[in-house]
């Protein structure tokens, strides 16, 4: 009949087939290429995984110790600071008894000078005997209060330096906790890349990660 | 060619990230912050003591050298005057100095003779609005010149008297013994005697002249169971008290005694403008009272010879043999000793120290029966200033050390250790919290007490124009250079200024022949 398709001749057949073999072997290679990609990514990304949680265990240890070192300052000029207000509290003490040594002492001048006795009258001389051991007091009391005076100096110095030890070493904990958490950011990034398979979500893992390492790294250098 | 230079990055990512690993495994083994950096000499110029600069180093430098990698070399100068000649040779010949510790009075000087650069160029702004926050603004204002920041304040000092408190309980009770002698003293100079009602004031913070005079006579004419006889323990009786001058102030021709004796002619009531009046009432008014000292032995004979410096009238006093005297807040820490375990020790008996103001000024002319002329408690603060000098090889570094030299603890335990008046804020305010001995809070109660009844910053044409030495050549030809039984009168001073005023300028015009 006119108009009619005629049915496909064996050569056009063959051609036909030949075709869809030729598309089944590109969609094959496609495949192979798109499994072979997505393996190599997968390699990238444990590659990278490692790199990174190998890293993140070392800055770990290292923030816990410099953590540990700023705490230890801490924790000497607190207890400087803490011994010194005791050691002042002890001053005070002796700084009271002291006042009434004083107060004993000047009791038997005023009572010589209203009795109008010279300290050579025999009638003076038991005055004279109490008066001589309150000036000793007065006397030890001095160089005790000195000594404890100095004491404190030294606790006050200890406890100056010790705050300005922590400084450094806080700024070191800072930065390797900061560099800690962008790694961990980055192997949150990498492990989207093998759910989604997506090629740049690798990098921004990467370029995260190596953002870590460079500010972790500062915790050490302190540059910044 | 993609895939290669992806290979290629990807690799060296990994051999980076393997090396990074190493690297924090380095870390592990020693995670203390490294010191990379050469280390740096650094030179400071201090006017200090070797003592004093052993201190600082131990105390102070040491810790800022460890932690910025820093090998200082501290050198002395005895004198500011010694600063500044240091500052010029540094200038002609650079050997590297940061930095170096002046004092107001030569501030502008050095800024005007190119010797120094603004320690404001080793800072930002915001670095040094912080700096100058913590900071008293009064001290800030010492290291502005022409309105901008040449200077940092180090410190401060401001003189006070010191005296010795029974040997003030001794004059309050037995003055009225030698009134007569006194009264007839003073009749000699200003024809009438001690003021109406004069009572000598029981705490030297109310002194004025007169009271000054009369416990000096006082203390001049008994034997001073106080000073070095002092029986602090009843049975120590083994010097006999002796009779001898008391008072004592700088009172040589040097720096010291050119200080001193502005101080007593502001005292009295000398205004900058009347610097170079010679016969200004505040100058004979100064001499007269100089002049009455010493006419009747109320000095020590050393001021006949040579003059006494501030370390004599402090060694002096060291010996327990004054009662009184000018002072600063340093000379006082060494005096009484004990402030630090490593300190020289202190005079015998420093717990019978006290300090009060300095005496206000008055006339020893009386009108209507008081004093003619009354001045005022009045001592020149000298403000010790950070300046880089002009060659200083690391602005920026010098500023780093005098802020954190200014810090609030090292302040304090420099104020504590040496002795000064605190240029920090807080400090000032916290002063009675901050400084816990009872004898340092006296200390500085006495100096803030004196900033507050008077105190200004040096005149520059003092030193600039040699009034200092003008004016001690005048104190030496009316006080020290007459007989010392000559007329005390305000005429007879009158004319021994003009005759020394006359011989000056014969001098100065065949000088200048």
């Amino acid at each position: 009949m006119p108009g009619e398709k005629p049915p496909p001749t064996a050569r056009e057949e063959t051609a036909l087939l030949r075709e869809e073999v030729a598309l089944q072997k590109r969609e094959a290679a496609e495949r192979a290429e798109r499994e072979a990609r997505s393996e190599e990514l997968k390699n990238r990304v444990s590659v990278a995984a490692i790199v990174l949680t190998t890293a993140l265990s070392f800055i770990g240890n290292v923030r816990s110790d410099r953590g540990d070192a700023a705490g230890a300052a801490r924790a000497a000029a607190e207890s400087a600071r803490r011994q010194g207000a005791e050691l002042w509290a002890y001053y005070q003490m002796k700084m009271a008894e002291k006042s009434s040594m004083e107060i004993a002492r000047d009791r038997i001048r005023l009572d010589l000078a209203a009795r109008g006795l010279p300290r050579e009258d025999p009638k003076a001389r038991l005055d004279l005997l109490k008066l001589t051991g309150y000036e000793e007091r007065v006397r030890d009391f001095d160089t005790e209060t000195q000594q404890v005076f100095f004491r404190v100096q030294d606790l006050e110095a200890q406890e100056d330096v010790q705050q300005r030890a922590a400084i450094e070493p806080a700024r070191s904990a800072f930065r390797y906790e900061l560099g800690g958490k962008l790694i961990t950011l980055a192997l949150i990034l990498l492990s989207v890349t093998i759910l989604s398979n997506k090629r740049y979500l690798f990098w921004a893992g990467v370029a995260l990660g190596s953002l870590g390492l460079a500010m972790a790294l500062d915790g050490y250098f302190l540059f910044l | 060619m993609r895939r290669i230079l992806s290979r290629f990055l990807v690799d060296g990512l990994v051999v980076l990230g393997i090396a990074v690993n190493v690297g924090f495994l380095l870390i592990n083994l020693r995670p203390e912050r490294p010191h990379l950096g050469r280390r740096t000499k650094v030179r400071i110029l201090l006017r200090a003591s070797e003592p004093r600069i052993q201190w600082m180093r131990a105390n102070e430098f040491a810790e800022f050298a460890v932690a910025k990698d820093i090998d200082f070399e501290l050198l002395s100068a005895p004198t500011f005057e010694d600063v500044h000649q240091k500052l010029i040779e540094e200038k002609k010949h650079p050997t590297g100095l940061l930095l170096a510790d002046v004092d107001d009075e030569h501030a502008a000087e050095l800024k005007d003779g190119g010797l120094v650069r603004p320690i404001a160029d080793g800072a930002s702004t915001v670095e040094l609005r912080e700096a100058l926050s913590e900071l008293l603004r009064e001290a800030n204002e010492r290291g502005v010149v022409e309105g901008k920041q040449w200077y940092l304040p180090k410190r401060a000092l401001v003189n006070v008297a010191v005296y010795l408190r029974p040997a003030i309980e001794d004059a309050y009770l037995h003055w009225e013994e030698d009134k007569k002698a006194i009264d007839a003293a003073l009749k000699e100079a200003n024809g009438k005697g001690l003021p109406d009602d004069f009572r000598l004031r029981r705490t030297p913070d109310r002194w004025d002249s007169f009271d000054l005079f009369v416990a000096a006579w006082t203390w001049a004419h008994h034997p001073a169971r106080w000073a070095e006889a002092s029986r602090r323990i009843s049975a120590d009786n083994s010097i006999a008290p002796q009779i001898a001058p008391r008072v004592a102030w700088p009172c040589g021709n040097g720096e010291d005694g050119s200080g001193e004796l502005l101080n007593q002619l502001y005292r009295h009531g000398m205004t900058e403008e009347q610097l170079g009046h010679l016969d200004a009432p505040a100058v004979l008014d100064t001499l007269q009272w100089q002049a009455l000292f010493r006419k009747h032995g109320l000095l020590p004979t050393q001021c006949e010879k040579g003059g006494l410096e501030q370390r004599d009238v402090n060694g002096l006093f060291h010996e327990r043999k004054l009662a009184w005297a000018p002072i600063d807040q340093a000379d006082s820490i060494w005096l009484h000793g004990g402030a630090r375990r490593d300190a020289e020790p202190g005079m015998p008996g420093p717990g019978d120290l006290s300090w009060a103001t300095l005496p206000q000024g008055v006339s020893a002319e009386l009108a209507g029966g008081q004093p003619a002329r009354k001045g005022r408690s009045f001592s020149f603060e000298e403000v010790h200033l950070w300046a880089v000098p002009v060659h200083s090889p690391d602005p920026k570094l010098a500023f780093q050390i005098a802020r954190f030299l200014a810090q609030r603890g090292l302040q304090q335990r420099e104020a504590e250790a040496e002795g000064m008046l605190p240029v920090r804020e807080d400090l000032r305010q916290d002063y009675p919290i901050a400084f816990r001995l009872e004898w340092m809070q006296r200390l500085l109660d006495a100096s803030y007490r004196q900033l507050q009844r008077g105190t200004a910053d040096t005149p520059a044409a003092w030193a600039g124009d040699d009034w200092d030495d003008k004016y001690l050549k005048l104190r030496q030809a009316v006080v020290y250079g007459r007989p010392k039984d000559a007329p005390v009168t305000l005429d007879a001073i009158r004319e021994a200024v003009r005759r020394a005023s006359v011989t000056a300028a014969a001098e100065a015009t065949h000088d200048a022949r």
